[in-house]
Formats: C-alpha cells, sequence, structure tokens
C-alpha cells in the first residue's frame, strides 16, 4: 500500500508544470553563476576562494544560489505539494478513501524529500559539465575556511559534506514551509510567513554579531548561537561543516527539521481536515 | 435489511456553536436517500463527517457496520464521495486523473486499475472525451469525473453533496439517470444533498429533512405523501417542514 501512495504522490507532483519549471530554471541558475564567476576569474588569482574552475564551480555556484533559488524552488514544491493540495481541496479526494493519514504524510514527506535531492543532483551535474566546458582546469583547488590549496580528493571529501549538509539544509527550510503552508489560508500567507522567517533570521545575525562584537567571527561561541539561524547555516554554516570546523550546524539543522516536521505531521493528520 | 450508514446521537459544535444537534438516522442498502435542508443547515458538515473529513463532537458514525472514528481505513474502504465540489488537476485529461487516483485502489494490479478506469468512463459517459484536458470540460463533465472519481474503488456506499449544482437541465437528467442505474446495476445504496428538490424526488425513496442541525422528518417517499396528502410536490412539502 505505501509504494502505491509513494507512486500516487510521485506522480501528482509531477503532472504540476511549476516543478517542471523549477527543475529546468536550475540550468538558468547555473548560467547566471557560470556569469558571476567569469566576472570574478578577471580579477581573482587561481589561489583565491573567489576563483573559479573545474575543481571548484559545482560549490561556490551552490553556495552563490542555496539561499536564493534553491530556497525558492523549495517553497514553490512546498506551496504545490502542501498549501495547494491540502487548503484548496485536491487532497478531499484522497482522505476519503479507505487509506492511512499517517502513511499518505510519509509518502508525501518522502517525495518533497526524493525532489529536491532530485533538483540537488540536477544542479551538480550541470555546474560540474559547466566547469568543464567552459571553465579553467585545474589540479588543485581553494576551498572555504581551509587554507591553502586542495586537490581532487579533498575536493571530492569536501564537497560531498557540503552537499549533504546543503540538501539537509534544505529539507529543513522545506519542513518550515511545509508547516506555514498547511496552517496558512492562502499562498499570499505563506509567502509572507516564509518571507518574514528570512527576514527574522537576518534580525537575528545581526543581534548576535552586536552582542559578540569583540569575538571572533569563527569563535565556537558565536558560531554555536550562528547556528540557529537558519539562514546563517546556509550562507556560511555548511562550508565551515564541509570545512570540519564544526557540526553544530548539522546538530542545529537536525533540531529544526525534528521540531518543524513533528508540527507538520500533526496538523496534517488532524482528525478535522479543514474544519 | 443492512443498515450501511448509521448516524448515532451525532452532534458537531464548530466556532462554540452547534451546527448538528444529536442526530440520529439510518440510511439502508439500496436506498436512494436525499438529505434536505436550507443552506447552513449542516448537510456538508454531516457528511464530511459520514466521510471522516472531520470528526464528531459528540455521538457516533457507523459506515458498513464499522465505525469510521475508530477505523477509519475500512469504514471508508466501500465509500466513494464528492463533498462540496470535485477537485481536479485540471492541466492533465480526465482518464490521466483517474488513473492516479485508482492507485489507490490497494489490491488492485495496475492493469485491473487501468480497466476500472475505463470501466468508469464508460460508466458516466466520458470514454471519448477521457484524453481531453479536465480545463477544458464543461461543468457536467467535471461533474460526471467526479463521480467516475468515486466509483473507482467499487463503492457500495455513494455520498454525493449537491452533485446537482451548476449542471444544466440535460446534465441534471444525465446524472439522475446514472444515479438510479448504478444503484440497479451494481445495488449502491447513495446518500445524496442537494437544494433541487424536483430532481430528489424522481430518484430517491426516502428523505430526510433537516433544519439547523436537527432532523425535522425522516421516512420513504410513500410515508411522505400519506403524511402530507394535499402536497403535490416535495418543495411544498419542504416549505411546509421549514417554514
Amino acid at each position: 500500500m505505501f509504494r502505491s501512495l509513494f507512486i500516487y504522490e510521485f506522480e501528482k507532483f509531477w503532472f504540476k508544470k511549476i516543478n517542471i519549471v523549477c527543475l529546468i530554471a536550475i540550468l538558468i541558475v547555473n548560467l547566471l553563476s557560470l556569469k558571476f564567476a567569469l566576472q570574478s576569474n578577471k580579477t581573482a588569482d587561481m589561489t583565491d576562494i573567489v576563483f573559479n574552475s573545474s575543481l571548484n564551480f559545482h560549490i561556490t555556484s551552490l553556495q552563490e544560489m542555496l539561499l536564493t533559488a534553491f530556497n525558492a524552488i523549495v517553497i514553490t514544491f512546498c506551496i504545490l505539494s502542501f498549501h495547494e493540495e491540502y487548503r484548496k481541496g485536491y487532497l478531499r479526494m484522497t482522505f476519503m478513501r479507505g487509506i492511512s493519514i499517517r502513511k499518505l504524510y510519509i509518502a508525501k514527506s518522502l517525495v518533497m524529500s526524493l525532489n529536491i535531492l532530485l533538483t540537488i543532483i540536477i544542479h551538480l551535474i550541470i555546474s560540474l559539465l559547466i566547469a568543464l566546458i567552459v571553465l579553467p582546469k585545474t589540479s588543485t583547488s581553494p576551498l572555504y575556511f581551509k587554507e591553502g590549496l586542495y586537490g581532487i580528493s579533498d575536493v571530492v571529501f569536501f564537497s560531498i559534506k557540503y552537499y549533504f549538509l546543503a540538501y539537509f539544509s534544505l529539507l529543513t527550510f522545506g519542513s518550515i514551509i511545509e508547516f506555514l503552508s498547511i496552517k496558512s489560508r492562502s499562498i499570499a500567507g505563506v509567502l509572507g510567513l516564509s518571507l518574514g522567517f528570512v527576514f527574522l533570521n537576518f534580525i537575528y545575525i545581526s543581534y548576535v554579531s552586536f552582542l559578540f562584537k569583540n569575538y571572533p567571527v569563527s569563535d565556537p561561541l558565536v558560531l554555536k548561537y550562528n547556528s540557529l539561524s537558519f539562514v546563517f547555516v546556509q550562507a556560511k554554516g555548511v562550508a565551515y561543516f564541509a570545512s570540519g570546523i564544526t557540526d553544530v550546524f548539522l546538530y542545529s539543522l537536525i533540531f529544526m527539521y525534528l521540531i518543524f516536521k513533528s508540527l507538520s505531521y500533526l496538523a496534517f493528520t488532524n482528525k478535522n481536515y479543514l474544519e | 435489511m443492512k443498515s450501511m450508514i448509521e448516524v448515532q446521537n451525532v452532534s458537531k459544535t464548530l466556532n462554540k456553536r452547534k451546527v448538528i444537534q444529536n442526530m440520529t438516522f439510518n440510511v439502508m442498502k439500496g436506498d436512494i436517500c436525499g438529505f434536505i435542508g436550507p443552506n447552513g443547515a449542516g448537510k456538508t458538515t454531516l457528511m464530511k463527517m459520514a466521510t471522516g473529513l472531520i470528526k464528531p463532537s459528540e455521538g457516533e458514525i457507523l459506515i458498513n457496520g464499522i465505525n469510521i472514528q475508530r477505523d477509519r481505513e475500512k469504514a471508508l474502504f466501500e465509500v466513494g464521495a464528492i463533498i462540496e465540489v470535485p477537485v481536479f488537476f485540471e492541466y492533465i485529461t480526465g482518464r490521466k486523473n483517474l488513473r492516479n487516483l485508482a492507485r489507490l485502489n490497494i489490491g488492485m494490479d495496475r492493469k485491473e486499475q487501468f480497466k476500472k478506469v475505463e470501466e468508469v468512463l464508460e460508466l458516466v459517459g466520458l470514454k471519448d472525451r477521457g484524453n481531453d484536458l479536465v480545463k477544458n470540460y464543461s461543468l457536467g463533465m467535471k461533474q460526471r469525473l467526479g463521480i467516475a472519481q468515486s466509483l473507482l474503488n467499487n463503492p457500495s456506499i455513494v455520498i454525493l453533496d449537491e452533485p446537482s449544482n451548476g449542471l444544466d437541465p440535460i446534465g441534471m437528467k444525465e446524472l439522475r439517470e446514472l444515479i438510479l442505474n448504478l444503484a440497479k446495476e451494481f445495488d449502491i445504496t447513495f446518500f445524496i444533498s442537494s437544494h433541487l428538490l424536483d430532481e430528489l424526488q424522481k430518484i430517491c425513496n426516502k428523505y430526510i429533512f433537516i433544519k439547523e442541525g436537527c432532523i425535522k422528518w425522516i421516512g420513504d417517499a410513500d410515508s411522505l405523501l400519506k403524511d402530507k396528502e394535499k402536497e403535490k410536490d416535495l418543495e411544498d412539502v419542504f416549505l411546509d417542514f421549514m417554514g
């Protein structure tokens, strides 16, 4: 039964043309990144972190687009899969069938996670291809928050950790938007609350930097406080984690993910659908 | 005769207002039961409770003898329904909409699901238009597609909330014939709410009149005529009850 539910949800997800547009948009996102990369390469030295090469473009492009384009894609996915279906009544047809709502939620969540993974993988493939074709080929590359130049094996290890946490940060952001999508009465409400959440994160980061203005930016205490800001995690925390400086960003994401996923689950499986 | 829908002392409070008050009735196997009441009487709320979308504040609802609150999945296994308006993905075909929903037909392999889709498309007269995008369907066609959705899981009970809303006279006639045919051929029990009393009079063998969340009258069509001998049609009876 669960398999049928999963396929049912997966099929529904790709029925929505906007989701397909989101996937196509990744190519455009990569081309935009390439434009920035070529511009910064004009002034940067090969040892600079901002220098883009065949070895590091997949990391720098994700770094640039994680907080903007990828979050926008996640918001779109969540609005269509949760808000639209839950609030506009598409799910009524499913809820009236003799199936488990709990399993339906799990299937929906798995489909969402899988499709976010798909966008990340597509991004990785496109960025690697673009870098190989257009950008200078190098055998070593600088990495975020690490001194010196690194060879391919170090870059691969860094990339795996970077992509893993970037993906998990999108899942966590998705769990927050999912909850807002179920609870909000309108798309404008979901968008407003989502942007409000991001804005609050920026205020929090400013407050933390003001509070710890005498501390170095990479002080463990400062990083610990900043790890509670989802925006900071995406902007810098992912790179801190990949460079091996701290795991606090992973723990904070797990914490946020569990809280919002539980809230979404309770809202979704509420026994009074759209009362 | 077997009771298909048993509503036992059901009440529902929404926003501190009791919209359903201690309602008790049965719909028996083979009935085409009309659920009649003015706007805001609580028809949709009761139907939502009978399809597991919301839970009663008090009382119990048994579908085919199974308590919907205690065993929702089992109780709804043989229920098909349209509550408020049927909902589809407008930019895919009617057939694809049904094929997607048919995935929830537990125990059927994909081949059987496809067969079932064709069967219900045929039943509702949409076989030739199955490959059209739903956005190009007329209101009547959408209503028929909604009924097709509700028939996908071989239901023994079909609950329809205002199924003739927005239909033209031809659409209403087709819908009426479809319901009568399904009840006769497949022994499906229907529980239908509608404002169109003439339509209900032509198909129902039993009526439940409600007002402000309370039952005003229950009985079969014959006893309604006996009770209200002077009245000529359901509309007069309705006005009399609601008066």
